[in-house]
């Protein structure tokens, strides 16, 4: 087998050679659809024959140039995804034909109506609440309105069969991210919890998506058998943590290493990179675009209200984890995950009996002195 | 005639309110707590119920909320729910049922709290007035809203009682127009600060018959004392549209501010002001479908695209005659936030100056903001 870092390194490195990919694919012909939200429902895209491109942006490096068309006081990666967008210096922006979004957050619904003076736009009306017969229906046929817009702006027909095929593939990737972080925890000792944020935070931005599954057979294959590696540390007496929250991107990845640094073992993460958006399957025998729709209701963001499902997973994650503590992360001015910490806290201290910490951060890598400090704090909190 | 003592009435309607809807509850009445306008009154009083306006509009029990809730969040919503957990605000004591609508982030998720401390109701909303299956959503969360209110409160509401209402509120709307277009008077009447005055307090009044013979008999004496008296509004006043988030009770600060340095507000672009009144509800027909088709072009920047605030904004700019614009943001109102670069758009077109303010409801920053107004004002010269 390759060596472990190479195999790694493709990963942390998704975006940048996404360039030369995106190059490529664009030179043969390829359409490609700009997309920024776990909600997006890719099936329908790949079944139209394009490139589902991730383009939500959550480094700090265009916060600014966002900064000057949208307010201050705005989620990082909403400024962030709008800067890059309206830079005209972003080569993923610049390869997107179409970009899609939805009326998630406010702040990304409104940012929304600005990307459409930059790029053809299609704009799916997200339902609020997950539950309902008419919530239901809306969403389904917001699934058509996307179909349809993608056979116009593409030229190309979506057929039931390229659905269940779409559905299929994405279906098989989630089942591989599943058993990858599966086989991780049942391994101890052979991936530090950075390793596996690499692979898992960056697999959706791979376009080479064939060579990025079969990486993670690799990596799955190695954790199987591998013998725990002399670089990582043995974890038996160290709080097991579980990461909620905002997307944070190369920030987690840094949050990460905090952690692990401050004795703490990070056994799972529920952000929209990893868990949020893998957990469960679109179900191959329905009618698809019902099926697809029934799938995507379900992600447990809290722009829905209720939103039971997050309350749901975090007890179930907290049980099957044997979770000590909860960190929950909340990027500045994201209300809705701001307003959700008190239920959250709630729910991990007074019916779990479980730590629980609340960070507020931005996207800035100015902030890690505080951050280092709250978190190696919580983690020797938990470790009396 | 003089108005004034008029005006004064209206002016102390929030207080009087307080009395007045404790002795329709000791009637047996009801009382239906709203936050928003996206629940419309016709269905809510159809029930026979009292619809009582909860929104928070001042800063004392922002403290309290924010035990619970984040400080970066528009005080409107912390305000709101200060009230709700304090006792404090008697119309929140007093309510039956609460009813909350899933407008903005910040809203729905304060309401998530609400639904602890009373029977509440959260009408759904779509989020594109435009999209296809919006239309047919929202007509659905009005039945809802309907069979709601019929549980909760016992009682049946018929659709020839919401038709009453709707006819009630159109005549309601229409006398309010005819009040608040003084301004498009050269110079207007009365101030700007006055007339907010008015139109505020008509949300605390629950005998709509009365409230509207009142604002007639008001408009008449103003334009009669005009006709022979001329205004106190001087004629070179600079004419200012105002617009923006909901404005509390401590933004009239701003009103303030605008008129003591040489502005008069003509024109409010908010809720419960233009954007409430202008348009009336069919009277004829299906109520449902009418109230849908109302509501449904409420151009609050919740909506997206809100094209509808843009036309209006543009026509009332020039049937005001506004010389500049004032766009009042409260802090964390991310949706009209992010608005304000169309807005400001719009208003740039029409070459009229324009003007962002953020605001929270606290004193503190009324020495800055008079520096920025009163140069605003002095650059329209």
């Amino acid at each position: 087998m390759e060596q472990k870092k190479q195999i790694i390194d493709r990963f942390k490195n998704a975006r940048s050679d996404a360039v030369q990919e995106l190059n490529r694919l664009k030179k043969e012909g390829a359409k490609i659809a700009g997309y920024y939200c776990t909600y997006t429902p890719t099936e329908i895209i790949l079944a139209a024959g394009a490139v589902p491109l991730r383009l939500c942006n959550s480094s700090d490096q265009y916060v600014q140039e966002g900064e000057v068309h949208l307010p201050r006081n705005l989620c990082a990666i909403v400024k962030s995804s709008f800067g890059e967008a309206v830079s005209g210096k972003s080569p993923y922006f610049e390869a997107a034909d179409l970009v899609v979004g939805e009326t998630t957050c406010d702040g990304k619904k409104k940012m929304y109506e600005y990307l459409r003076e930059l790029k053809p736009t299609h704009i799916m009306q997200l339902p609020q609440k997950n539950t309902g017969h008419e919530e239901s229906l809306l969403w389904i046929n917001e699934m058509r309105r996307l179909k349809s817009s993608l056979e116009q702006e593409f030229e190309v027909d979506i057929t039931v069969a390229k659905l269940k095929d779409a559905i299929k593939q994405k279906n098989s990737q989630r089942l591989a991210v599943k058993e990858f972080y599966e086989n991780w925890r049942a391994h101890p000792g052979v991936l530090m919890s950075s390793e596996a944020y690499s692979i898992l935070g960056n697999f959706d931005y791979r376009l080479d998506r064939e060579k990025a599954l079969e990486d993670l057979y690799a990596m799955i294959r190695h954790i199987k058998s591998g013998p725990p590696d002399a670089d990582v540390k043995e974890y038996d007496n160290s709080p097991r943590i579980l990461l909620t929250g905002c997307l944070l991107g190369e920030k987690m990845a840094g949050i990460i290493n905090i952690i692990e640094k401050a004795g703490g073992n990070i056994v799972c993460v529920e952000t929209c990179d990893w868990l949020k958006g893998s957990d469960g399957l679109v179900n191959e025998d329905m009618e698809p675009f019902s099926a697809i729709a029934e799938k995507y209701l379900q992600i447990p963001c809290p722009v829905m209200s209720p939103n039971h499902n997050r309350m749901e997973l975090a007890a179930r994650l907290i049980d099957d984890y044997q979770v000590d503590g909860v960190i929950d992360f909340v990027l500045r001015a994201c209300l809705t995950y701001s307003v959700e910490t008190v239920p959250l806290r709630r729910l991990v201290k007074d019916k779990k009996h479980t730590g629980y910490m609340s960070l507020e951060t931005n996207l800035a890598h100015s902030e890690s002195g505080q951050l280092n400090t709250r978190v190696s704090a919580f983690i020797e909190m938990l470790s009396i | 005639m003089d108005f004034t003592p008029m005006l004064n009435e209206f002016a102390e309607a929030r207080q009087n309110g307080f009395i007045l809807t404790k002795e329709l509850k000791d009637q047996g009445k009801k009382v239906v707590g709203v936050y928003c306008g996206f629940a419309p009154w016709e269905i809510i009083t159809a029930s026979g119920a009292v619809a009582v306006w909860l929104c928070g509009m001042s800063d004392t029990t922002i403290p309290d909320a924010e035990q619970h809730l984040p400080a970066n969040l528009c005080p409107l919503i912390k305000s709101s729910y200060g009230f709700a957990i304090t006792g404090k605000c008697p119309y929140f004591y007093f309510s039956d049922m609460l009813i909350g609508e899933t407008t903005c982030d910040g809203k729905k998720k304060m309401y998530e709290f609400l639904s602890d401390l009373k029977p509440m109701h959260i009408m759904h909303l779509h989020q594109n007035p435009k999209a296809e299956g919006s239309y047919r959503y929202y007509r659905s969360e009005m039945v809802k809203l309907k069979e709601a209110l019929e549980k909760e409160l016992d009682v049946e509401i018929t659709d020839d009682a919401i038709r009453d209402r709707i006819k009630l509120r159109n005549r309601e709307r229409k006398a309010l127009r005819n009040f608040y277009e003084m301004g498009k008077m050269v110079p207007p009447p009365i101030y700007g600060f006055e007339m907010r005055k008015v139109i505020q307090a008509t949300l605390f009044i629950a005998d709509k018959e009365t409230e509207i013979e009142k604002v007639e008999k008001l408009t008449n004496a103003i334009k009669e004392d005009y006709e022979k008296n001329g205004s106190a509004v001087p004629a070179t006043a600079k004419r200012i549209m105002v617009t923006g988030s909901p404005l509390g009770d401590a933004t009239e600060n701003i009103i303030k501010i605008i008129e003591d340095n040489g502005g008069v507000v003509v024109c409010f672009e908010n809720c419960s002001a233009i954007k409430d009144k202008e348009d009336g509800v069919q009277e004829a027909g299906d109520p449902f479908d009418a109230l849908t088709t109302r509501y449904i072009k409420s151009g609050c920047a919740c909506m997206s695209p809100n094209d509808h605030r843009m036309d209006m904004l543009s026509h009332y700019i020039d049937e005001y005659k506004v010389d500049g614009v004032v766009d009042v943001i409260l802090q964390t109102c991310h949706t009209y936030n992010v608005e304000t670069k169309r807005v400001k758009d719009v208003v740039n077109q029409k070459n009229i100056p324009y003007l962002n303010l953020e605001t929270d409801y606290s004193q503190e920053t009324i020495g800055q903001l008079t520096t920025r107004i009163a140069a605003f004002l002095e650059m329209i010269n």
